[in-house]
């Protein structure tokens, strides 16, 4: 559950919620993290070495809302610090990169470990560099979206493609989450098609 | 100097004095400032002077009380067990090693003396009696004791403090003098003139006779007084309270606690004895008749007021306490135990529920103790407001979700990439 802090001192709210970001080295998990809370993309990359976290903090009328975003190296060296990432988290985005199948197929396991760890986290299926998706055969394509649909069911988790470095669905990414750990209404339409930024989350 | 390695105390009994060299110097247990030194640290480590322990909790009433206050049935149960503070721990001073300093030699015996005849204090009605019946011949030492303590003495007699008062002791270093529940002695005067300069702390409760006209005497002579406990003493009243308020400005501590006469506290003599006491840190008016009007007062002078009792005060209302103890209001920044038992009348808690978590928020510990029946009532209207808050959460971060901020992705962005894709294709 969300921490929910009720405080006096200036009548305003205080919400805060783990996020973990989990998935294969490369796939852009550290750069959607770093989009999100700073609004930068580097094309260059850092391979994270064990773990990173950034808070990024939303101020709504009374209430501020504390993402703590939560972010694994993706070598296998450091799956010992999976639990530092899951442990406690309200959503865990488990994440591929859509120009990679093999990095779509690591999701079992990934699904399977951090489950192991936390059983109530709310599961996101994340596809990332939709920019460089789309340049795929459409064959490709096809046989992608499709996986990813079969995964998500299966994981009973939204399903999200994005381009953090055209900031294609990231914000809808956290939107979506705070509404499934509160469940609240979201008035936005689903988007299924082949080819385009799929976003499943009903 | 130098320390055998058998240093101790019962060997220091076996010292036999040696000739003196010119590079040996006395040992140190020949140096009396040196036995004063040590005498002291073993009586700040085994005297235990008897006297009522503040619980950290007060027990629940019953056991849906306790449950109330732990949740869980196996915690209110553990709560209700009895704990007899007194019986458990063991007053008798034969353990006191400080009594065997008295038997190792001439300096020892002074020394010990010295610092034993500092602390006076009984706590069981027949070594007081013995004690009673050696007084008469115990013409050698000069008892200046810095604190006298009586406790639970209940059938001693005022002769008894009579004949005490008729022996060489004397009160000119007396810094704490209490009669804790010896419901028929009353200090004689003596005591009072002596420790004017001195006397800080007096604890007399329970008692019959503790009177008004003693009360005069003491705030007139005692202006350095800083405790005073005399709870269930029914005969004080408005009058002694008041004139003990325009001598003594010093008091950190007052309990005028009691379960009846609660009629004879009131404002009259509760707001110039706060007004004129900014130090208190513990107030403690159970049973009295005190109303809003000094709540009121105790919120305006009283900043570092830490523990508050006010159960069963049958004449405060929501209107003080809803008001001094409220999330805008900051009166009362160090409280952090309050008490409002019994008192019935009290039905709005949002206040005291804002305050508490306030307090808490500051990382202090903020106990409000309450009966059964308050508690539930407390706990429907902090079930309230936290249903408040949640909604107000729920509405604010349901306009987020839904909302197109102006960071937000332009959904053209990928119809864009689509297009370009679409012309490379062709
Ligand atoms: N074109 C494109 N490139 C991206 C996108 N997201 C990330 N990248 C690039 O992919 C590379 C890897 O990104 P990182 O975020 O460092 O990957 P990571 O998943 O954190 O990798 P590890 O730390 O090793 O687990 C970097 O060069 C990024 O610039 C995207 O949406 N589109
Ligand atoms: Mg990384």
């Amino acid at each position: 559950m969300p921490d929910i802090e009720d405080d006096n001192q200036d009548q305003n709210n205080q919400v805060a919620l783990k996020i973990g970001l989990i998935g294969d080295s490369q796939i852009g998990k550290t750069s959607l993290m770093v989009k999100y809370v700073e609004g930068s993309f580097d094309e260059d990359y850092i391979q994270t070495l064990g773990v990173n976290f950034m808070d990024k903090k939303i101020q709504i009328r009374n209430t501020t809302i504390t993402f703590s975003i939560w972010d694994l190296g993706g070598q296998k060296e450091f799956i010992n610090m999976l639990p530092l990432v899951s442990n406690d988290a309200v959503a865990i985005l488990f994440m591929f990169d859509l120009t990679r199948k093999s990095t779509l197929n690591s999701i079992k396991e990934w699904y399977r470990q951090a489950r192991g760890f936390n059983k109530t986290a709310i599961p996101f299926l994340v596809g990332t560099k939709y920019d460089q998706f789309i340049d795929l055969s459409f064959q490709d394509q096809l046989e992608i979206t499709q996986q990813a649909k079969k995964f998500g069911s299966a994981m009973k988790a939204p399903v999200v493609f994005c381009s953090t470095s055209h900031s294609i669905n990231v914000q809808k990414i956290f939107k979506i989450i705070l509404s499934k750990a509160f469940d609240l209404k979201l008035n936005l339409d689903e988007i299924t098609n082949v080819g385009e930024p799929i976003l499943i989350f009903k | 100097m130098i320390l055998s390695p058998d240093f101790g105390l019962l060997g220091a009994a076996k010292y036999t004095r040696q000739p003196l060299t010119a590079n040996r110097g006395p040992s140190i247990f020949e140096i009396p400032e040196i036995v004063h030194k040590i005498l002291s640290y073993v009586d700040i480590q085994n005297t235990v002077i008897p006297q009522e322990e503040t619980p950290i909790r007060r027990q629940p009433l019953n056991y849906k009380h306790a449950l109330l206050i732990h949740g869980d049935s196996k915690k209110a149960e553990q709560s209700l067990e009895t704990t007899d503070l007194d019986s458990s721990k063991n007053f008798t001073t034969s353990k006191n090693p400080l009594f065997n300093c008295l038997l190792v030699n001439k300096l020892f015996y002074k020394a010990a003396s010295e610092i034993i005849s500092q602390n006076f204090y009984f706590s069981k009605q027949e070594s007081f009696g013995k004690y009673l019946h050696t007084i008469d011949r115990a013409h050698t030492v000069q008892f200046q004791p810095k604190s006298f303590v009586l406790h639970k003495l209940f059938h001693a007699k005022q002769p008894c403090l009579d004949r005490i008062q008729m022996t060489r002791m004397n009160f000119q270093k007396l810094k704490w003098l209490e009669l804790y529940m010896c419901p028929k002695l009353l200090p004689p005067i003596r005591f009072i003139f002596e420790s004017s300069q001195t006397l800080e702390k007096l604890v007399i409760t329970g008692s019959k006779v503790l009177d008004n006209d003693f009360l005069v005497t003491l705030g007139r002579n005692c202006r350095n007084l800083q405790h005073l406990d005399i709870r269930a003493c029914e005969q004080i009243s408005d009058f002694g309270i008041y004139q003990l308020s325009m001598y003594c400005h010093k008091l950190r501590l007052i309990n005028l606690g009691r379960k009846n006469k609660g009629n004879s506290i009131t404002d009259a003599s509760i707001i110039p004895l706060v007004k004129r006491n900014p130090r208190l840190s513990t107030i403690g008016l159970a049973g009295c008749h005190i109303s809003d009007a000094s709540i009121f007062e105790m919120a305006r002078h009283c900043r570092r007021l830490e523990r508050l009792s006010l159960n069963n005060c049958p004449n405060i209302s929501d209107s003080s306490i809803s008001t001094v103890f409220n999330s805008h209001a900051s009166y009362f920044p160090l409280l952090s135990v309050l008490e409002l038992r019994f008192n019935y009348q009290l039905t709005d808690w949002k206040g005291v529920i804002e305050f508490k978590r306030r307090q808490e928020s500051k990382n202090m510990i903020m106990l409000v103790e309450v009966c059964e029946q308050l508690m539930s009532r407390m706990r429907q209207q902090e079930m309230a407001m936290d249903q408040m808050v949640s909604q107000r959460i729920f509405s604010d971060i349901s306009v987020w979700v839904n909302s197109h901020s102006e960071d937000e992705e332009q959904e053209s962005s990928y119809l864009e990439l689509v297009r370009r894709k679409r012309a490379s294709d062709v």
